[in-house]
């Protein structure tokens, strides 16, 4: 790595993780938590992964310790985004009872269907000049953020048909998933070909795209939530049993 | 090889999409009266008529095969473009209701509650009746029941006249202060 790019290197790696810590911080004051839990784990997990890989890369362990914790770190990090997408369909559709039976189904045959279609591409990919350990974690990582990607566009776009409404958090945190799964499928995709020949650029577009993803996120859970303009607060006095009445009529016609 | 450029396409197609979804996500409405005027009337009758299959039976056997076709396509055209009015004035219905939840009035945040999840539930009914019509378009003798399309309407309309009432205080209004179902 050439002297100029390592501070930029070093301010991407590290600072989206000290952002998390306040995200963090801020998860467990503002009682968010209990709410996403998950979420909680992921952020904490995250920067327990920055932390390991860190220091390992700093002390003279070889090479095969730093993959070892690396790929721990990607398995334990996967399996808290499929938990936090969970989390995300479950708090979308909490509100409304009508779509509650289908958040299960549309998870499901989503993930199946996108599952399908990322064993289909690991079966054809070839591997060049690539590591074969590395190229097998960057093909599976490939694998899990297709369908990923795929939970969350299924997830805007069911809900941008129905029109449900999100809270602002849920709807923070997953346009941040969104965001870093869609560009991690576009750089898993070129890392499974070209290696390590040109790792720091790579290396340096997705930490770059974590940051803004941690910063989407800290956004999301510092503004308040938004409340409609007008609601509808001087209701008339009226004769509520009538009308109910009226309802039922209609209802039963 | 091929693979790793579709893949980076998809990715970036991916994030456009996510991106522009984000932007265009509802948000309870500014202007309920705006909204009110932004509704179609439809005739759930004549809609009742298109998808009868009364009439379907009555026509399959006055009409030639090829006629009986032709007219059948046009009939379930005309369903479909009813669902798909009726699922636009629902999309309406839903973020009225939505701003109804958040009144302080636990009736009428019941009542808008109510509202959402219909008009959700209609769309979520239309989608699939669409793809049924489509489906029958293409087989004219596959057999389509949208009446809980029009059963959903109907109740939707029913509430959101309710809350219409009990919002603007006309104590003189009548069911059918919006003419959706005439």
């Amino acid at each position: 790595m050439t002297s100029s790019l390592r501070l930029p290197f070093y301010y991407l790696w590290i600072a989206p993780h000290a952002l998390q810590v306040i995200i963090l911080v801020l998860l467990v004051w503002r009682g968010f938590y209990k709410k996403f839990p998950v979420f909680t784990a992921y952020t904490a997990a995250s920067f327990c992964k920055f932390i390991t890989l860190f220091i390992v890369s700093k002390s003279l362990l070889a090479h095969t310790t730093y993959f070892q914790c690396y790929s721990f770190g990607v398995g334990i990090i996967t399996a808290l985004r499929f938990g936090v997408i969970c989390e995300i369909f479950a708090h979308v559709f909490a509100n409304y009872a009508a779509v509650r039976s289908a958040q299960r189904p549309l998870f499901r045959w989503t993930a199946v269907a996108f599952l399908t279609v990322a064993f289909s591409f690991a079966i054809y990919t070839h591997r060049f000049d690539t590591d074969p350990t590395w190229f097998a974690l960057h093909v599976l990582e490939r694998s899990a953020n297709i369908v990923e990607c795929g939970l969350i566009l299924a997830l805007f776009l069911f809900s941008a048909y129905l029109g449900l409404l999100w809270s602002r958090l849920a709807f923070g945190i997953a346009l941040g998933f969104g965001v870093l799964c869609s560009l991690e499928l576009a750089l898993a995709a070129v890392r499974s070909q070209i290696g390590l020949s040109a790792h720091v650029t790579l290396d340096l577009f997705d930490m770059a795209t974590y940051h803004c993803c941690v910063l989407i996120w800290l956004f999301y859970l510092i503004i308040p939530e938004r409340k409609p303009l007008h609601i509808p607060d001087n209701i008339p006095d009226n004769d509520l049993e009538s009308w109910n009445n009226e309802l039922e009529t209609l209802l039963t016609r | 090889m091929i693979i790793t450029p579709i893949l980076v396409l998809a990715g970036f197609l991916s994030l456009a999409a996510i991106l522009f979804l984000a932007k265009g996500r509802a948000e309870p409405p500014a202007n309920l009266a705006n909204l009110r005027k932004q509704m179609q009337p439809l005739d759930i009758n004549a809609f009742r008529n298109l998808i009868d299959c009364r009439d379907e039976e009555f026509l399959r056997r006055a009409l030639e095969r090829s006629q009986f076709r032709a007219v059948q396509r046009a009939r379930l055209m005309a369903a479909v473009e009813y669902i798909s009015c009726a699922s636009r004035n629902a999309a309406i219905l839903n973020r009225f209701g939505e701003a109804a939840r958040h009144s302080p009035n636990p009736s009428v945040a019941a009542a808008g509650q109510k509202l959402a999840n219909s008009a959700i539930r209609f769309r979520l009914n239309a989608l699939q009746c669409v793809l049924r019509l489509r489906l029958a378009m293409l087989i004219p003798g596959a057999g389509v029941s949208s009446m809980s399309v029009a059963e959903g309407y109907e109740r939707m309309t029913a509430l959101v006249e309710w809350l219409g009432c009990m919002q603007y205080k006309k104590p003189d209004t009548q069911i059918s202060v919006l003419p959706l179902a005439s």
